[in-house]
């Protein structure tokens, strides 16, 4: 896991482009390091799997890539979540975090979550708020990915 | 007075006329021409940077995404020569708050249009776009990235993280080159893909940097 060992990245976001210096001197958050520094959930489920659902989303601000994945049992039950991201302390804290909350609920249940939930839990700055929102939009991506197998397999 | 004989020596192939009508803050004249476009020529004060200049303005370099970096760097090491608030030590207050600003606004400049990816979002915002905020769904583009860098992951081997290295690094000056193109047929839309692009082989080569460096791989 190079990734998580190679030092927390700098996340060059734009937005604060005049003012470099208010984003690099903000500290993380205890949670934050808690979830950067013990990620839960890394790895990978099986792709072709038909209870996985797979989702693969990017910040084009920051050039974080973040994939995450879902398995759902037969009641509709999140049984199992995994995810792997490339980017900065808060994208890898957030899906982290993610899949933590999504694991035990329903697929309906899990659709309502909320990057600012993830965002209050880990307490990120307002120049971070687009990591939990990769976070939410990754869970979404991998929900409809799961739904969208769940509606074929039924048609055939 | 050392400091006026590098301002006479230089002052013939230097001066640069002011076109705006202009009022010295110092001695309260309008100077008309401003030594090496920074000091009243009347009382040699230093004067404040023009809120209008963007970066390239302030760094007296034509703006084009295809910048000369070298000359880019003379230009700042001469800049510097005149506004670093060292020179000002002996000087009023208010002239050397002007060159403490205007010193680290050339800073600024210098970094931004130094690096490749950040000149050409510069040039975009001035331009009035900016990088999308939301969130990219391009699956093959997000495949081949997550790909590649997994592999910067998992790469043990000197002779692979290198390979990888040269690889990215091509990738990025192609990337560079088509960014050039594209700011120069004045096409927006393509500037913004390419630079979102460019965003994630950055990213890739920061990792790649940093696998570098804690290898301890000397070039």
């Amino acid at each position: 896991m190079a990734f998580l060992i190679n030092g927390i990245r700098r996340c060059m976001c734009l937005k604060g482009f005049g003012s470099p210096n208010v984003i690099l001197a903000a500290p993380y958050h205890a949670n934050v390091i808690d979830h950067y520094e013990n990620p839960r959930n890394v790895g990978s489920l099986d792709k072709k799997d038909k209870n996985v659902g797979t989702g693969l989303v990017g910040a084009p601000a920051c050039g974080d890539v973040m994939k995450l994945q879902i398995k759902v049992d037969e009641n509709g039950k999140i049984v199992d979540a995994k995810f792997k991201t490339f980017g900065c302390g808060s994208a890898i804290a957030s899906s982290s975090l993610a899949t933590e909350w999504v694991k035990g609920k329903t697929v309906d249940e899990a659709l309502k979550l909320k990057n600012t939930d993830i965002a209050k839990e880990l307490s990120l700055p307002p120049v971070k708020l687009h990591c939990s929102m990769l976070a939410e939009d990754a869970i979404k991506a991998a929900l409809s990915d799961y739904r969208i197998k769940q509606q074929t397999e039924n048609k055939e | 007075m050392n400091f006026l004989r590098i301002l006479s020596n230089n002052s013939t192939k230097l001066y640069i006329t002011h076109q705006f009508r202009f009022i010295c803050w110092s001695c309260g004249k309008d100077p008309k021409t401003l030594v090496v476009n920074l000091f009243c020529s009347n009382c040699n004060a230093l004067q404040k940077p023009n809120k209008e200049d963007n970066y390239f303005k302030i760094m007296g370099v034509s703006e084009t995404y295809d910048l000369n970096e070298n000359d880019l760097a003379k230009k700042y090491k001469d800049l510097q020569k005149y506004l670093h608030p060292d020179k000002y030590a002996n000087r009023v207050k208010e002239e050397q708050e002007i060159s403490e600003k205007y010193s680290s606004l050339v800073n600024e400049a210098y970094k931004t249009l130094l690096e490749p990816l950040a000149r050409g979002i510069y040039m975009l915002q001035l331009r009035g776009k900016d990088i999308p905020e939301k969130t990219e769904v391009d699956q093959e583009f997000l495949m081949k990235i997550m790909e590649k860098n997994e592999e910067v992951e998992s790469a043990e081997t000197e002779e692979e993280i290198m390979n990888l290295n040269e690889e990215n690094k091509n990738k990025i000056q192609s990337l560079q080159k088509q960014l050039s193109t594209a700011f120069f047929e004045g096409d927006l839309k393509r500037v913004t893909k390419l630079l979102t692009q460019l965003k994630y082989y950055t990213s890739i080569d920061n990792q790649i940097q940093s696998v570098i460096r804690s290898k301890g791989i000397i070039r």
